[in-house]
């Protein structure tokens, strides 16, 4: 399986996922999952690493972690506690939708939405 | 770990995301069927193995490799400038079944796809989603060349109740995916209502 990992920009040798977390494999926030939207409303200094970085340029407009790990080329759990610390320090809000929440008129619009496709 | 930002750059835009997941056996057509609707090609994430892994490496890896990174892919359906829908393909191989309750905790509904030259592959998912009281549909995927079953019959064989809804369709083939879709929203729509009759 480790063989057939495309190769990644800058590494030739493979790099364990959660080293740029310092080992955290669990973000503080719980409740962070990968259709959770995130949206950058800070803007990082020179303080912020470079991956946390990255990440609040990607999500200048609202977007899920899912698009942010697909983007960046970065495992989805490392994603997590990233976006964790990020929300943390106030550079990124999320909306995170519970199922049960969702109405009825929103289900009317996902299935003409589906329609019109 | 690093001080707050200094100026707010832009007022926060609430989205909603709502997740659908499609499941089914390794090579049942999953990603294909995501690519048939999703407004983007299909986007791959790595989930990087963390602790829940222990234990599946010795029990099920054959060669006691470990392995770090399972590929899923996903794709979006944008509704309007507030509301988010993402498709999320599982893992199909049964050694990967630990993930799914990180990548289904939080879904609205799944689409169950199923090949009728391997129904038993789908047996794995219709037993999660049963268990987890996750609301879904079964999708038969008709492959060029393969027999097309009643569906009564292929109901029969699942051994799913009879108020889960059974389509056919063909991953390929745009309409019959949306008609799949549709199903699982409306089925999804049905039991949110008789919930509040109630």
């Amino acid at each position: 399986m480790r063989d057939e990992l495309p190769p990644r920009a800058g590494t030739q040798d493979f790099v364990r996922p959660f080293v740029i977390t310092g080992g955290r494999t669990r973000a503080t926030d719980d409740s962070l999952r990968v259709e959770t939207m995130v949206q950058a409303i800070g803007r990082p200094g020179a303080d912020v690493a470079f991956e946390h970085a990255r990440i609040v340029d990607t999500c200048f407009e609202p977007c899920s972690l899912a698009e942010i790990a697909a983007e960046l080329r970065m495992a989805l759990g490392v994603v997590v506690v990233l976006v964790g610390d990020l929300v943390e320090a106030g550079y990124l809000e999320t909306t995170y939708s519970d199922p049960v929440e969702i109405e009825l008129s929103a289900l009317t619009r996902m299935i003409e939405r589906v329609r019109a496709l | 770990m690093f001080g707050r930002s200094e100026a707010a750059m832009r007022p926060h835009r609430r989205v909603q995301s709502v997740k659908l997941v499609v499941a089914g056996g390794f090579g049942v057509g999953k990603t294909t069927f995501v690519s048939a609707v999703s407004e983007i090609p299909p986007l791959t994430t790595e989930a990087a193995m963390t602790s829940e892994s222990r234990g599946v490496d010795d029990a099920t890896m054959v060669d006691q490799k470990t392995t770090t990174t399972v590929a899923m892919d996903f794709g979006r359906i944008t509704v309007d400038e507030s509301l988010v829908m993402y498709l999320f393909g599982t893992p199909g191989q049964e050694r990967f079944a630990f993930m799914w309750d990180d990548l289904c905790d939080g879904a609205l509904g799944a689409v169950v796809l199923a090949d009728t030259r391997r129904l038993a592959d789908s047996f794995v998912a219709l037993d999660y989603f049963e268990a987890r009281d996750t609301p879904f549909v079964v999708a038969v995927n008709h492959f060029q060349g393969s027999y097309h079953y009643p569906i009564p019959e292929v109901r029969e064989a699942l051994g799913v109740l009879d108020h889960i809804p059974v389509v056919a369709c063909d991953a390929r083939e745009r309409e019959t995916v949306k008609v799949a879709l549709i199903t699982l929203l409306q089925h999804v729509y049905d039991l949110r209502r008789a919930a509040l009759v109630r």
